[in-house]
């Protein structure tokens, strides 16, 4: 079961409400590289993990991609408080704000709301984690490039933040896709697929 | 910032600490050393954790109920209080 704690993994205080900010780093919560689509994506994937390290790993990282998706809500939501209605048509936030108001919606910053086609759970240790490493690199990209659309410093500290710990999972991955592969035939790691066929697991 | 946002940023800087060290024991399990390191930052996350309930509000609901947990501000908001 899930517990929450009332608190953010780290705590955002934005003192400049920018619509247009907040449209860009919508992608983040319910784009295609997104924190709910990362957050789906591991949370799924576990049950077809076969060794406890992945099983834990797994967990661990969705729970975490969990607080990551409320530190992008909670920035939406600061970024868009207080507007009058001239500014939003002046960011360009017209176009949201007809839909949702100021509402956090899962949507990309194009608009398309979120699909759980953006995630994959295959039933394949090494498969998964594979697609798991690609994930990671994709969100790096994706706060990149808000990092270079963004100037106001107290939304950037939280980016760099979200975009360093991408880096650390994928770390963690590749550690994860080692440990498999450690445990399976040296000569042929496809020879089966530990999360379905058990009897070949030692 | 005031003393509510300055003791809760202390305290998430002492839990990503914590957190930190356990994602990288899930994949480093016989890091003894490691362990040891992570237990003693957990020791002292739990007294400040501790003592930020005391002064300012439960974290998790197993904790309160009612108007002490119903009382903002909730992690999202900005208002200025001493919770």
């Amino acid at each position: 079961m899930f517990v929450y704690e009332k608190k953010l993994q780290f705590p955002v205080k934005i003192k400049n409400p920018n619509p247009k900010y907040a449209q860009i780093i919508a992608s983040q919560y319910g784009g295609p590289d997104g924190e709910l689509g990362a957050s789906l994506r591991y949370l799924s994937q576990r049950y077809a993990m076969p060794y406890d390290e992945l099983k834990g790993l797994l967990t661990d990282i969705g729970v975490e991609e969990l607080g990551h998706l409320e530190m992008v809500g909670t920035i939406m939501y600061q970024l868009t408080r207080n507007l009058s209605e001239e500014e939003i048509k002046k960011a360009g936030f017209d176009a949201y704000f007809v839909d949702h108001t100021t509402g956090v919606y899962p949507s990309s910053a194009a608009g398309v709301p979120f699909t759980a086609a953006y995630l994959q759970s295959k039933g394949d240790v090494i498969t998964d984690l594979t697609e798991n490493l690609a994930a990671e690199q994709k969100a790096r990209t994706t706060y990149d490039n808000i990092l270079r659309l963004v100037d106001d410093p107290d939304v950037r500290e939280h980016i760099k933040f979200l975009r360093e710990r991408e880096i650390v999972h994928f770390q963690r991955f590749g550690e994860g896709l080692r440990l498999a592969t450690d445990k399976l035939d040296e000569k042929n790691f496809y020879a089966f697929n530990p999360s379905f066929d058990k009897n070949c697991i030692k | 910032m005031n003393n509510r946002e300055a003791m809760l940023k202390k305290l998430s800087a002492h839990q990503f600490t914590l957190w930190e060290m356990h994602l990288y024991l899930d994949t480093h399990p016989w890091d003894l050393h490691m362990v040891e390191a992570h237990n003693k930052a957990a020791m002292k996350y739990k007294l400040l954790r501790d003592e930020f309930e005391e002064r300012f509000c439960p974290l998790t609901a197993s904790k309160a109920s009612g108007v002490e947990w119903l009382k903002g501000p909730w992690p999202w908001e900005i208002e200025e209080c001493d919770c």
